[in-house]
């Protein structure tokens, strides 16, 4: 089989060892975590070349709600499927437009979400490493219903879909476990080989680890004055989506923590001279997170906490192999923004009032991804719900992968005018 | 009034004689949305199934309120239509995670409309034998939750009475859309519209009386032979006949079509030899299905591949309506069978209330010339 080229990916490697290089030898005050967590993207995107080029393992493709667990216990090579179109844009704003584009000249209509367009792109383009099979689910949205449909129609591995329930009683989550089992099942047959469930067990309780890290250090965001930035957010977000249990991402976490709990004891906040607390409910700006440092900057507004970070979860239980394919079940239910996007309204509203009212929220962002129609379905009903808490909101509409769509320069002004009018009234 | 005139006056409203007959008489009636809810569960109930419709809507004021305006316009003009009373005539309404804008009507329709019962119905994305036991299971509480509100038994016979009424229905649809096989079909497709869509808004006995009837009228009818190509639509909910209007107003006849509310909904029969919630089960999760469910593209492209070979047509018009994630990437990949198999197709792009139709009927002329020019 003809080598892949995979340009974007070595791209991506070579801007975080960029990166890395670059912050050794200028090292800025707060800055490790930051370092940490690059060196350790840039680690893994290489791990990822490496089983690409020398196919010494099995490589799965699995869904960004899903868990990758499963298939590191079996020594299977995780590829989240959606792993390019979240890293390009922050590498490069316009990075996917050629993609989608691709997408687009293809017969994907504009205003279908980009992953949809930008995965069709990179697929066209051999960007992404062969997989040896797919694991998806239907969750959170249509986006994801049709996505992994052209996957299909594209790829000639096999396949194996787990069917997310709407609602998230215990019928829900024995029904997401059951079938968990039998992707466990789909693997074994892939593989030849059979669930190593102690390994699986070492797996869930180093992610443990680092999740209980993640949970302090979530929690350290209480405090007034916020301790640390939005932008540390999404890059942890990164980490906990690819780096499961693993050792270091279990030490940066806890750096993560070490260092919010310092800052809280010694009244420090990201912002100095804090003056608004805000919650971003929402995706956040992929193409452009300098947006979280400018807030910071000229409006001393600091994100306290945002949708895909919130994680009020308890660690698995490991004592049983089915109590911890259970806890996984619960675990990929609850992928934030799957979590709060994949069922009735109330699996929004509900934790963004206990988020307002937890993290003292002074305000509330709703950057309305486009591709997201079941969030701009209920947009209404969250400007109510904001209403009644008394929280303001600011609700806009944008690509949070491509700037074209709503350039920074206008979110900017959006927000400008925001924090200016409603907020300091 | 033949019967086909009486059947395109009821596809024009939304609130008809027989429903108002229906209520005066202390029936009850159900609203549902997407073919995957099952009839059969509330004409057992002795209510009527009622297939929520926005026809005749103009504005969406109301709903804009509460949807953004990437969501469709159909399920907004709903919405808009709901918050303005038009659905206080009905008992009860389901709605089903069918598809992203739909279930979140379900959240503002549950909130600002006062529809006595308001239920949600999971359906699983996926064809297998784990989804369909826990569905059997969902379409069982179903049917507890309506016996429970209404103070009602629904059993066992009167499921099989229902089976046998939707499948009389199901059995009369299909025998006209056989007669649309014709090299003369004896009705357009515009009629065919209009005559499906009151099967989904009338008492289900009567609307079977009816089109009996009908298919002995137009027995004998050829007087469609005249058209420039034999052509098949494919879209999400055809209630509104406007384009398909459009296409035969040019010349072209649509002999098929493939819709939520067209063969999708007819196709497969209820089994009347097993148990009945079974029964139903297997049908609604295992019928032809639409671009919801997962894995099952190549059933569904097979599917339009024979309608074209049986209907002989000669293109195929995907007529999509704005912000349907789900069409947008379906059509992608039958259009790329359709070339395959060198097929013709047109895709038009629409609002649910139409606009500029002067850019349809040019695009539509231009497709038929192309149609026409077509080496055979």
């Amino acid at each position: 089989m003809e080598k892949q080229k995979l340009t974007k990916l070595n791209e991506a490697a070579a801007f975080f060892r960029g990166e890395v290089k670059l912050m050794e030898e200028n090292p800025v005050e707060g800055g490790e975590i930051q370092a940490l967590t690059f060196k350790a993207l840039a680690e893994f995107l290489e791990d990822t070349l490496r089983a690409a080029e020398e196919r010494d393992k099995t490589i799965g493709w699995y869904m960004l709600g899903l868990t990758p667990e499963l298939l590191l216990a079996m020594d299977i090579f995780p590829f989240n499927t959606e792993m390019l179109v979240l890293l390009l844009p922050t590498i490069q704003p316009d990075g996917l437009k050629e993609f989608i584009d691709i997408g687009e000249r293809a017969g994907i209509p504009p205003e279908v979400c980009m992953i949809d367009k930008s995965m069709l792109g990179l697929m066209t383009r051999d960007e992404l490493p062969r997989p040896d099979f797919v694991l998806g689910t239907s969750l959170p949205c249509d986006s994801i219903v049709v996505a992994y449909q052209i996957y299909k129609k594209l790829l000639p591995a096999p396949f194996f879909i787990l069917d997310g329930p709407y609602f998230g009683d215990e019928r829900d989550i024995d029904y997401y476990a059951l079938q968990m089992k039998e992707a466990i099942k789909f693997l074994e047959e892939q593989t030849g080989r059979k669930m190593d469930y102690d390994r699986l067990k070492d797996i869930v309780e180093e992610d443990n680890r680092a999740f209980e890290y993640i949970l302090e250090a979530n929690e350290l965001r209480k405090a007034v004055p916020c301790p640390q930035s939005g932008r540390l957010l999404t890059l942890t977000n990164f980490l906990r989506k690819y780096l499961v249990g693993t050792p270091g991402a279990t030490a940066i976490f806890k750096k993560v923590r070490d260092d919010a709990k310092e800052k809280v004891e010694r009244g420090l906040g990201a912002v100095p001279e804090e003056a608004n607390r805000v919650i971003w409910f929402h995706i956040p700006t992929f193409f452009d997170l300098s947006i979280l440092e400018w807030m910071e900057n000229e409006f001393k507004a600091v994100i306290a906490m945002d949708l895909v970070s919130y994680l009020p979860l308890e660690p698995i239980d490991t004592s049983t192999s089915d109590s911890i394919i259970r806890g996984l079940a619960i675990k990929s239910l609850n992928t934030p923004m799957l979590r709060q996007f994949r069922g009735p309204l109330e699996f929004y509203t509900d934790d963004l009032i206990q988020v307002c009212e937890d993290y003292k929220a002074d305000s509330v962002i709703f950057a309305g991804h486009l591709g997201c129609k079941h969030a701009w379905g209920f947009s209404g009903l969250v400007r109510e719900t904001c209403k009644e808490i008394g929280v303001p909101i600011l609700i806009f509409d944008l690509d949070c992968f491509d700037p074209s769509v709503t350039p920074s320069a206008i979110i900017k002004e959006k927000m400008a005018e925001f924090f200016k009018t409603l907020v300091f009234q | 009034m033949t019967v086909l005139q009486e059947l395109t006056e009821l596809a024009k409203q939304i609130y008809n004689p027989y429903i108002e007959n229906w209520q005066k008489q202390g029936g009850k009636t159900m609203g549902y949305f997407c073919s995957y809810v099952p009839e059969e569960i509330i004409l057992a109930a002795g209510m009527l199934p009622y297939r929520v419709r926005a026809t005749g809507s103009t504005q969406t004021t109301l709903g804009d309120a509460y949807m953004g305006a990437f969501n469709c316009s159909f399920i907004r003009h709903c919405l808009d239509q709901a918050l303005r009373g038009s659905y206080n005539f009905l008992d009860g309404v389901i709605m089903l995670n069918g598809c992203d804008h739909v279930r979140r009507l379900w959240d503002t329709w549950r909130r600002k409309v006062d529809t006595p019962f308001c239920y949600f119905l999971q359906m699983p994305h996926l064809i297998s034998n784990v989804t369909l036991a826990w569905y059997q299971q969902e379409l069982i509480r179903f049917k507890e939750s309506i016996e429970q509100h209404f103070k009602i038994k629904i059993t066992d016979d009167q499921l099989r009475e229902a089976i046998k009424t939707c499948n009389e229905t199901r059995k009369l649809l299909g025998k006209l859309y056989q007669l649309r096989k014709k090299e003369a079909p004896p009705i357009t497709g515009t009629e065919a519209l209009n005559i499906i869509i009151p099967s989904t808004a009338m008492p289900k006995d009567q609307f079977n009386k009816l089109l009996k009837q009908l298919l002995t009228e137009i027995a004998d009818r050829d007087d469609k032979a005249q058209y420039r190509a034999r052509l098949m639509v494919i879209a999400i909910i055809l209630d509104d006949p406007s384009l398909t209007q459009i296409v035969e107003e040019s010349g072209g006849l649509v002999v098929a079509d493939f819709s939520c509310i067209g063969p999708r909904h007819m196709w497969d029969l209820v089994d009347e030899a097993i148990e009945p919630m079974e029964a139903i089960a297997k049908r609604y999760l295992e019928q032809i299905s639409c671009p919801r469910m997962m894995g099952d593209h190549p059933r569904r492209s097979q599917f339009i591949r024979s309608m074209v070979e049986e209907y002989r047509v000669d293109g195929i018009i995907f007529e999509r309506i704005k912000f349907c994630d789900l069409w947008g990437a379906e059509n992608y990949m039958l259009r790329l069978d359709a070339k395959e198999e060198d097929i013709p197709t047109l895709v038009l792009e629409r609002e649910f209330q139409l606009v500029g139709l002067g850019q349809f009927k040019t695009r539509v002329q231009a497709f038929l010339e192309m149609l026409e020019g077509k080496p055979v």
